[in-house]
């Protein structure tokens, strides 16, 4: 899955925004001809050219985030050790090419949300474009953490078709990028499964440096147990006073079995 | 061949394997001690747990935090529990006292709009019923046959609606003899 992201992304970026336009009609859930439109009413030409999503996100998708006090507290008490996560995923990054990283737990309430969020503003302090990613298909916390209440969702660029571009919220304060889930999603496994996840993955690797994904928890329920597809690698977040040192060593060979190398642990409530 | 080179190898045996896991840790982040602001409970679930507010003291260390769903589900069974038999036994007195209202209301005769007791067929079917229903019924023993309703087997005679049989006696002089 990884080799077929890869290709895609490098399809993405051969294709420039003018040679798409013609000829080949664009995919329901990227933005194509309204896409365009949009960014050519940006009337910026001395700024340097980043990113077709930087460009767009100067217009209404822009917002602040409202940052817990828990996460501000966390990064004021150990915000050194965010910055080495950071570093660590970054060489990660430059070294083995991992760029799309899956926070995962064996549990809920492991503190996985508040740890994506606090190393998200660790990393926003690097020259990197980073991308949060709510991918808790069964219980989407990230954009009730940053106090957004968004009107389109990954959910709905998945399952509807709607352009990617209009759930991408950019905090141009924060130098973060937000994809957020609207709902909880019914059918994970085809959600997981289809071509416009896919899709949508392998154009926001190509548009970011990296990818933090805050997924679902691995033992909750049948919907949970679906693995990511589209991934790097994982880390697995661990709360020693909720989950085993057994559900642990099975975590791990799930992960494994599902093709994702697991990078390490974060534990929490240490 | 013994049954042990008999049986496959698992691809991920545990014999000689190790519960603590091997996995690198790539961070720790210590609960926060001290108190944050009520601001980040009402963001949703409170991530780490916050200090204890509890008028006892506080928990002894490494206990698993108590979670406030979990306390509401006991309270609410407890209740249940509680309230029960309360109101199994008042739905039982309520039945009982209903019945007997009832009763009442078949044994007491029905008032016309002057206020004098009803009589005819239906008070007769009041007291049919209220004797029916509340009074045992009698039963008749006899070493007599029954007897059945249908005494003859004479065929009923067939009337016709506006048409009269004369009778075998008696007729009219006009028509004697004709």
């Amino acid at each position: 899955m990884r080799e077929v992201d890869e290709a895609l992304a490098r399809a993405f970026a051969q294709r420039s925004p003018v040679e798409s336009s013609e000829g080949v009609p664009p995919a329901p859930h990227l933005p194509g001809r309204a896409f365009k439109a949009k960014a050519s009413k940006i009337t910026e030409p001395a700024k340097p050219k980043e990113s077709p999503f930087s460009e767009l996100f100067a217009g209404k998708h822009a917002t602040e985030l409202m940052w817990s006090p828990l996460v501000l507290a966390l990064e004021r008490e150990w915000g050194e050790r965010f910055e080495r996560l950071a570093d660590t995923l970054i060489e990660a990054r430059d070294r083995r090419n991992l760029k799309v990283f899956l926070f995962t737990s064996c549990h809920r309430a492991e503190g996985r949300t508040t740890l994506v969020l606090a190393l998200a503003r660790a990393l926003a302090r690097r020259p990197r474009r980073t991308l949060l990613v709510d991918a808790d298909l069964s219980g989407p916390m990230l954009a009730k953490s940053l106090g957004l209440r968004p009107l389109v969702g990954l959910d709905d660029v998945v399952e509807s078709g709607q352009a990617i571009i209009e759930a991408l919220i950019e905090a141009p304060r924060d130098h973060l990028s937000i994809l957020p889930l609207r709902a909880a999603v019914a059918r994970p496994r085809d959600f997981l499964a289809s071509a416009a996840w896919t899709c949508s993955m392998a154009r926001l690797r190509r548009e970011f440096d990296l990818i933090l994904l805050d997924g679902s928890p691995m033992f909750t329920g049948l919907s949970a147990s679906v693995l990511h597809s589209s991934v790097d690698a994982a880390i697995l977040v661990h709360n020693r006073s909720m989950t085993g040192e057994r559900a642990i060593l099975r975590a791990g060979e799930v992960l494994e079995a599902g093709g994702i190398p697991l990078l390490g642990l974060a534990e929490t409530f240490v | 061949m013994n049954h042990l080179q008999a049986t496959p190898a698992l691809p991920h045996s545990r014999a000689g394997r190790s519960v603590r896991p091997e996995f690198k840790v790539l961070i720790e982040i210590p609960t926060i001690q001290g108190r944050i602001s009520s601001e980040s409970v009402a963001w949703g679930r409170p991530k780490f747990p916050l200090e204890n507010h509890r008028p006892g003291g506080s928990a002894p260390a490494g206990r698993r935090p108590r979670r406030r769903l979990k306390r509401e589900v006991k309270f609410a069974a407890c209740v249940v529990f509680a309230c029960l038999p309360l109101s199994f036994e008042a739905s039982r007195f309520w039945s009982n006292r209903l019945a007997n209202i009832a009763a009442m209301n078949l044994t007491r005769p029905p008032l016309h709009d002057d206020g004098r007791v009803g009589e005819g067929l239906g008070s007769s079917l009041v007291h049919q019923v209220s004797s029916s229903v509340f009074e045992p019924a009698v039963v008749l023993m006899s070493i007599e046959p029954a007897q059945s309703g249908i005494t003859s087997e004479a065929e009923p005679p067939v009337i016709f609606p506006g048409y009269l049989l004369p009778e075998d006696s008696v007729e009219e002089k006009a028509h004697e003899g004709s």
